[in-house]
């Protein structure tokens, strides 16, 4: 992974000094409420229904062992003793307090962690697939650019007062792992028919109460224009996306009223304009940023077949669990692991001071003491060999970490909701546990398979329900807290949008109305056939009547 | 970017300015004279035909907002694109903190409150690296480079 130098750790130490003096300024009154907002947003720090929230940057979901074990430490001194991960793949605490905000900052960066531009009308985190660097179907490893694209968007001066906003997406596997279609800019990388790795560049993708899927603006860019091409589509966003009504200042926006082939008209002109001039990375500073993600240098690893057969035989935990959480790897020795953050009674994405740390030991004692955040609220440990599994295991269940969910129906991703949020119509995160609990047998889950089911607790969509198999968005009915079902959404290379099924429902039959869907799928389902699939085939008519009747 | 759809004004700097601003030199932090005269642009507009402003003396941009950001994009455009190499004024609803953002996007002063000044002159010096290989313009700083 990438290491700091001096230098980047001069940036973070100026900037912290930075924020300490802005909140001074604000604690003694020489900054409004008004010009202090964009500065703490800027700076990850939300107010929330009942403290601040801070939400620190995990670049590209990728971190170390000591800066999991750091956050372990800021969590117990400065929140309640947990720390809540995102689909942006970023980890948020609660309960801070504003005075205690340079404090915590200082501390990240001590271990080169920041939580600049994680909030605000800003380019924030760039996310990608969580295998990154470890898959078994990649192009290239995806890193190096997503760091390139970090340093680039890092402070820079001409948008960081954007009309609303920017997200950033980076996916090199055959398979999109880091939801592309859905952000302001998703980039895909490619081969061209000369065997060139190039961008195939999406844009105008995103969720919200507009969800809308990216189209593409060009299907390939060599590697070397990419921070002149983004510093064009940026330009020509930061001039003309509206900023009169905060509903349609986003990429998405722009890009349709205009349509996208206007819209890349005015980027290629704009790239035009600017070609000659510097602002692609010199070739030494990009030879520089990607020399730190060369692939570890795995040992050969011994045959494990027989031993871990023998093992799942012996422990049915274990058997679920190889057979749900794991992903395959360049090298056919080993594998990458989920670590699920999902249980009956756990806020979905909530990992405790003491799970952390543990999961730093075991990321030292099984892989190279790295760990990555995943869209879907879970860890992955990558690079185990095959050997290490049943012991990596039995750590993980000392941990209270071994279940096998990911990816199936108690795998939810839930914003943090009313409980937190004061965007939010509804409380998110005890409906997750609730169904969690109709779902309570491990054995039903695995039988239902794959099936992802997000819940929104708002119109902002920050769990991505519009791309689920099973979405949930929480709408405030009269006063009273109720859940809207879709159907059929999907974040990857096929993205999808998913369609509301029919009135909503109170929270205390949302349970029951799951499972009538998840009836309905096992009863019409070909063997293997994916829930997304089945839909495709039969359509939404039958799970309408599952849970409205046929009049 | 230059739209040629967009409303140019070509005004002095009397009514948009206070008498008791100052204007101050990001370059040097310290504060200069104001020039007599000069194109304003209000943050709508983006430059006109791009050989008349380019021998234009001070061009003025104002942000009606501070958290309206397009201003960046038409000093830098101005720089960059247009060539412009006179005297950039930042006008407007513009805060201390902006001051570095505004500087490496071209712009060589800001109308500022007086009693800010100190703020503006710390501001200026709050962060020195920078990871951004921006094209040479007439002033920047000190690039992060190995």
């Amino acid at each position: 992974m990438y290491q700091y130098d001096r230098l980047d750790r001069q940036l973070l130490n100026s900037r912290s000094a930075q924020f300490r003096d802005q909140v001074a300024r604000r604690l003694d009154g020489r900054l409004t409420e008004d010009e202090f907002k964009p500065l703490r947003l800027q700076n990850g720090l939300y107010l929330q229904l009942h403290a601040y929230m801070l939400r620190v940057a995990i670049p590209y979901g990728v971190l170390s062992s000591l800066q999991l074990r750091g956050l372990a430490q800021i969590a117990r001194e400065f929140d309640r003793g947990f720390g809540h991960f995102t689909t942006r793949q970023n980890i948020q605490f609660n309960w801070i307090k504003l005075v205690d905000a340079p404090d915590i900052l200082d501390r990240l960066a001590s271990f080169d962690l920041h939580a600049i531009q994680t909030s605000g009308n800003c380019i924030r985190n760039t996310t990608t697939d969580p295998l990154a660097g470890a898959a078994h179907d990649e192009i290239a490893n995806p890193l190096g650019w997503c760091e390139i694209i970090r340093q680039w968007s890092t402070l820079h001066p001409e948008f960081a007062f954007l009309p609303r906003k920017f997200k950033i997406a980076v996916s090199a596997g055959a398979t999109d792992r880091a939801a592309t279609a859905f952000h302001d800019i998703g980039l895909r990388m490619v081969k061209n028919s000369s065997g060139e790795i190039g961008f195939w560049v999406l844009v105008g993708g995103g969720q919200g109460r507009t969800p809308r899927i990216a189209q593409t603006l060009t299907p390939f860019l060599p590697t070397r224009h990419l921070l002149s091409y983004l510093e064009a589509i940026l330009r020509v966003y930061n001039a003309a996306g509206r900023r009169d009504n905060l509903h349609k200042a986003r990429i998405k926006i722009l890009v349709e009223s205009m349509g996208i082939s206007e819209f890349a008209e005015l980027v290629n002109t704009q790239w035009l304009n600017m070609q000659g001039s510097a602002h692609d990375l010199p070739a030494g500073e990009q030879a520089r940023i990607l020399a730190h993600f060369e692939p570890p240098s795995l040992r050969p690893a011994a045959d494990a077949g027989e031993s871990i057969r023998r093992y799942r035989l012996q422990d049915r935990g274990f058997d679920r669990w190889i057979g749900q959480n794991l992903h395959p790897h360049w090298h056919p020795g080993y594998v990458s692991a989920t670590v699920s953050l999902k249980q009956n009674g756990r806020p979905p994405g909530d990992a405790s001071a003491a799970e952390m740390i543990a999961l730093a030991d075991i990321a030292d004692t099984y892989g190279r003491g790295e760990l990555r955040v995943t869209y879907t609220q879970n860890i992955i440990i990558p690079h185990i060999a095959r050997q290490d599994l049943p012991k990596f295991y039995a750590d993980l269940v000392a941990a209270g970490l071994g279940g096998a969910e990911d990816g199936l129906i108690g795998d939810m991703i839930a914003c943090p909701g009313l409980d937190y949020c004061n965007l939010a119509n509804a409380r998110s995160l005890p409906l997750a546990d609730r169904i969690f609990t109709h779902f309570k047998d491990p054995d039903l889950r695995q039988e239902i398979g794959r099936l992802r089911l997000n819940i929104s607790g708002c119109i902002n969509a920050c769990a991505h329900h519009h791309a689920a198999d099973i979405g949930i968005l929480g709408v405030n009915k009269k006063g009273v807290e109720h859940f809207q079902i879709s159907l059929g959404g999907a974040a990857g290379e096929d993205a999808a949008i998913g369609k509301i099924i029919g009135p909503s429902f109170a929270e205390a039959d949302v349970p029951a109305a799951i499972g009538g869907l998840v009836h309905t799928y096992l009863k019409a389902r070909h063997e293997g056939e994916l829930f997304a699939d089945c839909i495709r085939r039969i359509g939404h008519d039958p799970f309408r009547d599952a849970l409205y009747g046929t009049g | 970017m230059v739209q040629a759809d967009m409303m140019i004004g070509e005004q002095t700097l009397a009514g948009r300015v206070e008498s008791s601003q100052l204007l101050f030199d990001l370059a040097t932090a310290g504060c200069v004279a104001w020039p007599v005269s000069g194109l304003c642009l209000v943050t709508d507009s983006i430059a006109p035909a791009s050989k008349q402003i380019a021998r234009i003396d001070t061009i003025s941009i104002e942000f009606p907002v501070f958290s309206d950001g397009r201003g960046f994009t038409l000093g830098r455009c101005l720089r960059t694109e247009i060539g412009f190499t006179g005297a950039l004024i930042a006008l407007g609803h513009i805060i201390p903190d902006q001051a570095i953002f505004l500087f490496r996007c071209g712009f060589s002063h800001a109308a500022i409150k007086p009693e800010q000044l100190a703020q503006w002159q710390t501001a200026l010096n709050a962060i020195t690296i920078y990871y951004q290989h921006m094209p040479a313009s007439a002033r920047s700083r000190q690039a992060k480079t190995h």
